[in-house]
């Protein structure tokens, strides 16, 4: 009786105490947006911008349970543009906050703006420039701050005014892993 | 008393955890809500017809059981991801995403930009408790599990639940195990409504059960019993959906009604129990979609 008694308590404390931990590491896909307007008279038309990862809810309602972050992806749409808008060369440069770090550093030879504002081109990084950003941001309590240059280089278009407009929209993805 | 405040409070925070960080309903189109949350209504239909007998005898006369039920919900890999299906041109990368219970949301390109997906609870099992009263009266059993609706923040849920039992084996005196039939049914309402529209979401779990039990009694102390179960489960679903990423503009910006039937049809349940006077314990495993164990604490005359 009293063994059977023994045996039904264990196997009820094992359900309660297996049970006190149901929970595993998580993952949320971080997705920044940032909106470039490049404008000039030419040949090169650029526009720096500055972000944050706390300039996101979900990087905000999380930042005490992150375990690490890593850098996922990238892709660029044309938003609006002066007609017929092309150049010999997009870049995308991205650097840490102090603006001078180099973080990756995307070239697209003979773009034409209007091949994007339909279809997202697909940034594709190599190796190497992720496990750059990833290093980065292995202290994103300190460095979680970026400055992205976007140019387009030599414009042209169907304008007969010598005066060019870009309007374009970057968008990250990074993943945060969570702790249960 | 102590105990069955606990298992009051596990309740409700199972429910908040339903509206945690990271389980955006509202991200989702209604075509891939459903698919999000169907492993939801499958456990809720698996939690709510689990640990509802332990014995098949039913008093002749009078009967009265106060239980106390934890179960231990092991969820499958199957029910933490699901295959996105936007219906978006131009997509890539479509790789598996979090369900409700996963651990990792999704993303893919599409056209316009980077579509993302939520991500789940982040779970391994389920632990979680009920507690329900019953009364006999000439072989018929009569089982009620009920939580007030109660409110907090933004957040309100509560549950009925009945079954009924009826022993057939008293019409058979010459049979060896009693044996038994009984219906089950639970409701759980969870609704979060805000000042903010946007942030509107409705679960409505209904489930049903029908099981033949069969148990048999030693010495007046050790009780083995089983039995087979059909059932089904079915959760509503209201939520407002906010298109985050921009990319379904035709169907953003209002409230949809989902229903969503759990993946429930029979289970196999195995169980001993021991009767200490007025005391039961009892464990039983429940073969089903999700595996289930439960142990009881009963005290019953």
């Amino acid at each position: 009786m009293k063994r059977l008694l023994a045996i039904s308590t264990v196997l009820t404390l094992s359900l309660l105490l297996n049970s006190c931990d149901p929970f595993e590491e998580y993952f949320i896909n971080l997705k920044m947006d940032q909106q470039f307007q490049l404008y000039g008279i030419g040949p090169n038309i650029t526009q720096q911008t500055n972000f944050c990862l706390n300039n996101y809810d979900d990087y905000n309602d999380n930042v005490d349970k992150i375990e690490q972050i890593k850098y996922v992806d990238a892709a660029y749409l044309t938003i609006n543009a002066s007609e017929g808008l092309n150049s010999d060369n997009l870049s995308l440069k991205l650097y840490e906050s102090d603006g001078n770090t180099l973080l990756f550093d995307y070239n697209l030879p003979s773009f034409v703006a209007s091949d994007y504002s339909n279809k997202a081109l697909h940034i594709q990084l190599t190796q190497t420039e992720k496990e750059r950003i990833n290093q980065y941001l292995s202290h994103h309590q300190q460095n979680n701050c970026f400055v992205a240059v976007l140019t387009a280089e030599n414009v042209r278009s169907n304008n007969s005014l010598p005066y060019f407009s870009l309007q374009a929209k970057i968008e990250f993805v990074a993943e945060l892993k969570l702790k249960p | 008393m102590k105990k069955s405040f606990l298992i009051l409070i596990i309740i409700y925070f199972a429910c908040q955890n339903i509206f945690a960080q990271g389980v955006r309903i509202d991200n989702l189109p209604p075509q891939e809500a459903v698919k999000y949350v169907k492993p939801l209504s499958t456990y809720l239909g698996t939690f709510f017809n689990t640990g509802a007998y332990h014995n098949a005898d039913v008093p002749d006369l009078f009967g009265f059981k106060f239980s106390i039920v934890g179960t231990l919900t092991f969820l499958p890999e199957s029910e933490k991801s699901f295959a996105p299906n936007p219906g978006l041109e131009g997509s890539e990368n479509f790789e598996s995403t979090a369900t409700i219970f996963g651990t990792q949301g999704g993303y893919f390109l599409s056209n316009t930009g980077f579509v993302v997906y939520p991500s789940g609870l982040g779970l391994k099992n389920i632990p979680l408790g009920i507690y329900q009263v019953a009364g006999s009266l000439f072989g018929t059993e009569l089982m009620i599990r009920y939580f007030p609706t109660i409110k907090k923040d933004n957040v309100q849920a509560g549950l009925w639940g009945i079954g009924l039992k009826h022993e057939i084996s008293r019409y058979f005196p010459l049979l060896p195990l009693d044996i038994s039939v009984q219906l089950l049914l639970n409701r759980l309402k969870i609704e979060n409504k805000s000042s903010d529209p946007t942030d509107y979401a409705k679960f409505e779990s209904k489930n049903f059960a029908l099981n033949v039990q069969a148990s048999k009694t030693f010495a007046g102390l050790l009780i083995i019993y089983g039995g087979l179960q059909y059932e089904s489960s079915n959760l509503d679903v209201s939520y407002y959906f906010k298109d985050p990423d921009g990319v379904f503009p035709s169907l953003a910006d209002r409230i949809y009604d989902l229903k969503v039937d759990g993946d429930n049809t029979f289970r196999l349940t195995v169980g001993t129990a021991l009767q200490l006077s007025f005391f039961v314990l009892n464990f039983d495993a429940n073969i089903t979609k999700q595996t289930t164990l439960s142990a009881g604490m009963s005290f019953e005359f």
